[in-house]
């Protein structure tokens, strides 16, 4: 290698490096950590604490990993986190949904059961005296 | 080193440079396969595949990201997509479940006013039921009471009845016992005549009058002679066929005689047959008048 090519090379190392750090989010993701905390807070609201235990729990697991990243000031990843959380507690708030929704059809399906079989029964007053 | 040895570990860098790179993109290949044909799957769906449409375009916004991501970026939009996916699908399940839950409120609501209509025309045939078993049991009632009526009118007649015949028996057993009295009193009188001292008659046959009869030394009736007369002719009539004797025994033959004649003339207007009365005067220390039937 050249005395000049060598320059050449750390010219552009130099650049990259520095068009890289350019790119890096300098400022702390608040709109993203605001927005997975509000979508945690109505997967919370929604049962899925109790209805959707797993992707709950993933969910806050990475709203936690979010805040401790940027604490560190590591912003590129707790944005990453938080819009992670944010997906999985809109998930967790669907699974949520989903299995009331499945109970309450259930209910239906039973009380609907059991309307027919009152209305398929004979009434007492019509029964021969 | 020399340039051949140089040359010869700067191809075989290149080469594992180039197999690593190229084991990256087919493991980042297979991230995007595997998800886009999950992604498929739930659009394919003819069921799920049309009911979130807003939540399947996120999810293949994200595989699009994760088909441009670099290397770093690459487990985020793995994860983004995953869940971007999982939730399509979940929204989708979502819809479905929320149209048949109102389906099955539609059909829930149907059959209540089914049932709710079936058990008003039940109460209605009830009510109506119930009205013509009262109608019944009111005609029943009239019926009874009607029947009630003409028994209790039957037995106050007959109360009415039995009410004469106790009456009548009474008044028959007073007679009777009015009849025992006389004929008591009869033997009284008649053992009261026995008493008296007449020889001939038995006790039974002569009948003594009080002396109150006529005042002193008279052959008018005193006032009060009436009862004594009664007795005189009751007694002739215990006996209708015995023939009577009135025996008036005085100091005065003439006042006897009168006396005699006057309580014959009383006995006869008092309906004593007078071919059945004759008179007999006479004198003696004590007044006396004696009526005497005779066979």
């Amino acid at each position: 290698m050249t005395p000049r090519r060598g320059k050449i090379h750390v010219a552009v190392a130099t650049i990259v490096f520095f068009s890289l750090g350019a790119c890096a989010p300098t400022k702390p993701p608040l709109d993203q950590l605001d927005a997975a905390s509000r979508a945690l807070g109505v997967a919370r609201d929604a049962g899925a604490s109790e209805r959707a235990v797993d992707a709950y729990r993933a969910a806050a697991q990475r709203f936690d990993e979010a805040q401790a990243a940027e604490g560190r000031r590591e912003y590129a990843l707790a944005a990453d986190l938080a819009a992670e959380s944010q997906v999985g507690s809109e998930l967790a708030a669907a699974q949520a949904r989903l299995a009331r929704l499945r109970q309450d059809v259930d209910r239906m399906h039973r009380e609907n059961a059991i309307l027919a079989g009152e209305l398929h029964q004979v009434p007492a007053t019509e029964l021969p005296r | 080193m020399s340039a051949a040895v140089r040359n010869f570990m700067a191809a075989w860098a290149a080469v594992l440079v180039l197999a690593f790179a190229a084991g990256a993109v087919e493991a980042r290949d297979d991230d995007y396969m595997r998800l886009s044909a999950r992604l498929d799957l739930l659009a394919a769906d003819p069921v799920l595949g049309t009911r979130a449409p807003a939540e399947m375009e996120l999810a293949r916004a994200a595989l699009a990201a994760l088909a441009d991501s670099g290397r770093s970026q690459r487990a985020h939009w793995v994860y983004m997509a995953e869940q971007r996916i999982d939730l399509a699908r979940a929204a989708a399940e979502i819809a479905v479940l929320e149209r048949t839950f109102v389906d099955l409120q539609r059909e829930h609501d149907r059959l209540q006013l089914e049932l709710a209509r079936r058990d008003a025309a039940a109460a209605r045939a009830e009510l109506e039921r119930q009205r013509l078993q009262s109608q019944i049991r009111a005609e029943e009632a009239a019926r009874l009471q009607a029947e009630a009526e003409a028994a209790r009118s039957e037995g106050e007649q007959a109360a009415n009845a039995a009410r004469a015949e106790a009456a009548q028996a009474k008044r028959m057993a007073a007679a009777q016992a009015r009849a025992t009295a006389l004929a008591r009193k009869e033997a009284e009188l008649a053992a009261a005549l026995g008493e008296g001292g007449a020889a001939a008659a038995p006790a039974s046959r002569r009948l003594t009058l009080a002396d109150s009869t006529f005042p002193q030394g008279k052959a008018t009736l005193a006032p009060g002679a009436s009862q004594q007369i009664q007795k005189a002719v009751a007694f002739a009539g215990s006996d209708p066929k015995a023939t009577v004797r009135i025996e008036v025994a005085t100091t005065d033959r003439a006042i006897a005689e009168e006396r005699a004649r006057v309580i014959r003339d009383a006995m006869v207007a008092a309906g004593v047959d007078a071919s059945r009365l004759t008179t007999a005067a006479s004198l003696a220390k004590s007044r006396r008048i004696d009526i005497v039937l005779q066979d």
